[in-house]
C-alpha cells in the first residue's frame, strides 16, 4: 500500500529506499518501475485486451483469406504511415519531455508535450480523413469482413488516443509546476507510459491491417 | 459530538453481499434459465420464440432467482461507497457512485424482468415479439455499459484522490478499477452487429465485459473485507482501553 505524502522535492528522488546511508545508497542501484506500480496493473490489463482483439483478427483473417488480402489493397498505406510517424514522434516528445520534468526544464517539457499533443490532433485528423475517404469509396464498416474489423480496431484504437490525449494535457499542467511531488512525478511517468502503450498498439495495428499480406 | 463507534457488522454484510449477487446470477440465469451461451442475435424469430416456449418454467425460475440478487448492487456498492467517502472532503464522486448505482440496480432488475416477460405467455404472441423482448433483455444487459463505467472510474479515482491519510485500498486496485471500466466499453458495440465477436453473444462484446466485470465483483469483495478489518485495526489501535499505560 502506498501512501506518498507530498513533500517538495526539488528533483524527484528515484523510487526505492529513502533511508539507508548517503554513501551505500550511492552504490546501490535501486530499480525504477516508472509510473506508480499499479498503473501498470491498467496497462498490461488493456494490452491484454488488445491481444485478444489482434487475436479476433487473426481468426477472421484466417477464415477469409482471399478477402482480406484484397481489401488491404484498397487501404492507402500512406494514411497509415503518416500515423505511425506522428505516433512515434509523439513518443519522442513524450519521452524528452519526461526528462524535462525530471531535471526541471519546465520550458522543455512544455514544448515537448505540447508538440506531443500536435502529433495526436494530426494523428486523429488523418485518421478521420482516410475514414471519410474509404466511406467515400465504398470500403465503410459494413463493406465486408475486413473493413469491419479495420474500423473497429482502428476505433477502438482512436479512443484511447483521445483518453491519451487528456493525460497528455494533464501532464502539461502538471509540467508547469516549479517542482512536483512524489506522486506528482510517478503520474507524469505512468501517463508517459500510457502514451507509449497507444504507440506501441497501433505499431501492431498497422503491421496487422496494414501491411502484413 | 463523538464520532458514533465503528459497527462492521453492517459493512460486512453489505460487503458480502456482491458474491450473493454473483451466485444469485449465475445459479438463476446460467444454471437455471440457461442464458449463458447467449442466443444469436442472428437466430431466427422462431428459433427464439420456441426456446423460450420449451423453456418456459426454467427460465421463469431462473429469472426469479436472478432478479432477487439485483438489489444486492445497492448493498455491495454501498460497501465501495463508504470508502469513497472517506477520503472526500465534498463527496462529489460517492454521489457519483451511488447514483450510478440506482441505474446499475435498475438495470440489472429490468434486464431478468423483461426476459421473464419474454417467458410469461410464449405461446401466446408472435415470435417477433418474444424475439424483440429477448433483444431487449440484451440491450439491456450490455449496451447500458456507461453508468458502470462511470461508476468504476469514480471508484477507481476515489482512491487515487483518496485525501484521509489511510486510503483504505492500495493504489493498483483503482487502476484496476479503471482497467475493467474500459473494458466494458466494447459492449456499446452489440447494437452494430447480429453476429461476429461484436454481437450479444460475442467475445469482446458479451464474454470480456461479463467476465470481467463478475471477477471485479469479487476482487473488490476482497477488498472491501481487508479494508474493514484494516479499519477496525486502526480504530483499536487508536483508543486507548482500560488504564493507560505509560509509553516509554
Amino acid at each position: 500500500m502506498e501512501l506518498s505524502p507530498p513533500m517538495s522535492a526539488t528533483a524527484p528522488p528515484p523510487a526505492g529506499r529513502a533511508r539507508g546511508s548517503g554513501a551505500q545508497d550511492r552504490v546501490r542501484r535501486t530499480p525504477h518501475v516508472p509510473g506508480e506500480a499499479g498503473v501498470w496493473v491498467f496497462i498490461l490489463g488493456d494490452l491484454a485486451a488488445f491481444a485478444l482483439l489482434f487475436g479476433v483478427w487473426m481468426y477472421y483473417r484466417g477464415k477469409e483469406p482471399a478477402l482480406f488480402a484484397d481489401s488491404q489493397l484498397e487501404v492507402h498505406r500512406s494514411f497509415g504511415a503518416i500515423n505511425t510517424l506522428l505516433l512515434l514522434t509523439s513518443s519522442l516528445f513524450v519521452i524528452t519531455a519526461v526528462r524535462a520534468v525530471r531535471a526541471q526544464m519546465r520550458r522543455v517539457a512544455q514544448a515537448a508535450i505540447g508538440f506531443a499533443l500536435v502529433c495526436g490532433v494530426g494523428f486523429l485528423l488523418d485518421k478521420v480523413l482516410e475514414w471519410t475517404d474509404l466511406v467515400a469509396n465504398g470500403h465503410g464498416p459494413t463493406a465486408n469482413n475486413y473493413f469491419l474489423y479495420f474500423f473497429v480496431l482502428t476505433g477502438l484504437h482512436a479512443f484511447h488516443v483521445l483518453i491519451g490525449m487528456g493525460i497528455l494535457t494533464a501532464l502539461l499542467r502538471l509540467s508547469r509546476k516549479p517542482s512536483l511531488s512524489k506522486g506528482q512525478f510517478a503520474f507524469v511517468e505512468g501517463g508517459a507510459c500510457f502514451w507509449h502503450m497507444v504507440d506501441l498498439i497501433w505499431v501492431i495495428l498497422f503491421a496487422l491491417l496494414y501491411l502484413m499480406h | 459530538m463523538k464520532p458514533l463507534p465503528l459497527n462492521t457488522t453492517s459493512l460486512r454484510l453489505c460487503a458480502w453481499s456482491g458474491p450473493a449477487l454473483v451466485v444469485l446470477f449465475f445459479v438463476g440465469l446460467v444454471a437455471l434459465a440457461g442464458f449463458i451461451p447467449p442466443p444469436a442475435p442472428s437466430d431466427s424469430a422462431q428459433l427464439i420464440a420456441s426456446w423460450y416456449q420449451e423453456n418456459t418454467t426454467a427460465i421463469r425460475l431462473g429469472v426469479l432467482v436472478m432478479v432477487t440478487g439485483t438489489a444486492f448492487n445497492a448493498t455491495f456498492g454501498s460497501a465501495i461507497a463508504v470508502w469513497t467517502r472517506r477520503g472526500e472532503a465534498m463527496p462529489v464522486l460517492t454521489y457519483t457512485q451511488l447514483i450510478c448505482l440506482g441505474f446499475v440496480v435498475v438495470d440489472a432488475f429490468f434486464t431478468g424482468m423483461v426476459w421473464g416477460l419474454a417467458a410469461f405467455r410464449p405461446d401466446e404472441v408472435a415470435a417477433d415479439t418474444t424475439r424483440v423482448l429477448n433483444d431487449f433483455g440484451w440491450f439491456l444487459f450490455l449496451f447500458t455499459w456507461p453508468p458502470f463505467t462511470v461508476w468504476l472510474i469514480a471508484i477507481g479515482l476515489g482512491i487515487i484522490f483518496d485525501k484521509s491519510g489511510a486510503p483504505a485500498f492500495p493504489r493498483w486496485v483503482a487502476y484496476y478499477n479503471f482497467w475493467v471500466a474500459f473494458l466494458i466499453v466494447p459492449a456499446g458495440l452489440m447494437i452494430f452487429f447480429k453476429r461476429g465477436p461484436f454481437g450479444f453473444n460475442g467475445l469482446i462484446t458479451f464474454w470480456m465485459p461479463t467476465a470481467v466485470f463478475f471477477t471485479w465483483v469479487c476482487v473488490m469483495t476482497y477488498m472491501v473485507l481487508k479494508a474493514i478489518s484494516a479499519e477496525e485495526r486502526r480504530v483499536a489501535s487508536a483508543e486507548p482501553v482500560g488504564p493507560q499505560t505509560v509509553r516509554g
